[in-house]
């Protein structure tokens, strides 16, 4: 069985309340939820909270899912709806006044040793990417990480998000749009990544 | 560009056109300058995009509660329902309950006494006669139930009073015991107290014995030891003095 490849068996085992199935279950798709989850932050600690409670989400609302064929669309459902409500719960916290206690070289600083660590712990770009995607609006970037990343149709991402096709195409469209000014802004291409950062 | 033109241009880079739509796509990318480096524009973002690399993540185990299984439930609901109708059974056979089908009737009746014959009440005597019936019938089960509570609570005073004499008898009894306990603990306690002091004393005693030996061992150490030195001081005077 390919990797990632979910048994409906699993979905009709799991929802009669059977752990093992259900962990197969999780297995499968885990990954994915949280790098969908990732993305969406750009925060490690963020995404694997998400992760977890649209698990124990699923686990909990399983029996009302009819059918098995639906369950991917589903459950990016539930980790987007615990996205954006995490996001809403904490936007004080990110929009906190920091001028009068921050000078503006020690926020740049701060930010630079974020940076850092981030790259130190893994690819450059993917530093980048995370930070171009947290500067376009919400709505782009749930239909982007959707669209580039987790590979829906058009029409499965207006199904998830409730919104028409056109709307999804449009996000989609000025969501890439803000992504290439922000790359172009800062200056990152592929070809110069390997020269380090700082720009 | 217009909006239906960014539509179809989602549409083209992420391949979800028919083949038809393809070429007539590509017609208008031909004539279209602007279109041609939107796209361009678009799959260098793309091209961007895909660099992202995914660390693997691992599920861990989740550790859930058992689900109840509806099975249990229903199995549960209908013994709930059996129990409601043998009580409802039982209630009905204390209170004489009795169902009786008398022609094209039924009757419901709550007393020992044979229900009243089944009338359809066509006319004015079969409704005189039911009456009376109800009448013999109402009398009868009001003499009935006086007589059961009288009994009723004549057996429960007797009962309430066997109950209080035999809990008092008890009560006494327990708390003479756990006074006789107590006493025992206390003389216990009082004796172990005394062990313990007399112990101690003894132990205080034989310290301040070992201490006095030590201090008169030192003592008389420290006396040899300054005789000793005045002895020396003495002698080194009188050398001192003979010189």
């Amino acid at each position: 069985m390919p990797k990632g490849e979910i048994q409906e068996s699993w979905i009709r085992l799991a929802r009669e309340g059977n752990t093992e199935a259900f962990n197969k279950l999780a297995g499968s798709c885990y990954h994915r939820i949280f790098h969908f989850c990732m993305k969406y932050f750009g925060d490690e600690d963020e995404a694997w909270d998400c992760t977890q409670k649209t698990f124990i989400k699923v686990y909990e609302k399983l029996p009302e899912l009819r059918e098995e064929g639906r369950f991917l669309p589903w459950i990016y459902t539930i980790a987007g709806n615990y996205c954006k409500e995490y996001l809403r719960s904490t936007a004080k916290l990110r929009h906190l006044p920091l001028e009068g206690i921050l000078t503006p070289e020690l926020e740049d600083q701060i930010k630079l040793e974020r940076g850092a660590d981030k790259l130190q712990r893994g690819n450059e770009l993917n530093y980048w990417i995370e930070k171009a995607l947290q500067s376009i609006p919400e709505d782009q970037r749930v239909v982007v990480i959707m669209k580039e990343y987790e590979g829906f149709k058009f029409h499965e991402i207006a199904s998830i998000l409730g919104q028409s096709e056109n709307t999804v195409k449009s996000r989609l469209y000025y969501g890439l749009k803000a992504l290439r000014k922000c790359f172009e802004k800062w200056n990152i291409t592929k070809d110069e990544l390997g020269y380090g950062y700082g720009r | 560009m217009d909006m239906e033109d960014k539509s179809k241009l989602m549409d083209y880079l992420y391949n979800e056109m028919s083949p038809e739509e393809i070429v007539e796509f590509e017609k208008e990318l031909a004539s279209s300058p602007e279109l041609r480096e939107e796209l361009e524009e678009m799959r260098h973002t793309l091209g961007m995009l895909g660099e992202y690399q995914e660390e693997e993540k691992v599920a861990p185990v989740f550790l859930l509660p058992e689900r109840k299984k509806s099975s249990g439930i229903w199995w549960k609901t209908g013994l709930s329902v059996a129990a409601s109708l043998l009580l409802v059974l039982f209630l009905a056979a204390f209170a004489g309950m009795q169902l009786q089908m008398k022609g094209d009737t039924w009757v419901l009746s709550f007393s020992k006494n044979p229900p009243p014959p089944a009338t359809n009440f066509q006319d004015m005597s079969a409704l005189e006669q039911r009456l009376r019936a109800l009448e013999t019938q109402q009398s009868y089960a009001n003499s009935t139930t006086k007589e059961t509570v009288n009994l009723n609570k004549d057996t429960l005073e007797q009962i309430i009073h066997a109950l209080q004499k035999t809990q008092n008898e008890q009560l006494q009894l327990a708390l003479k015991g756990v006074r006789a306990e107590q006493q025992e603990d206390l003389q216990t306690a009082i004796l172990t107290l005394f062990e313990l002091l007399d112990q101690r004393r003894q132990e205080d005693l034989v310290l301040i014995a070992r201490s006095l030996q030590e201090v008169q061992d030192n003592s008389e150490e420290l006396f040899f030891q300054t005789d000793e030195l005045l002895g020396q001081i003495i002698m080194a005077m009188n050398t001192q003095n003979s010189k």
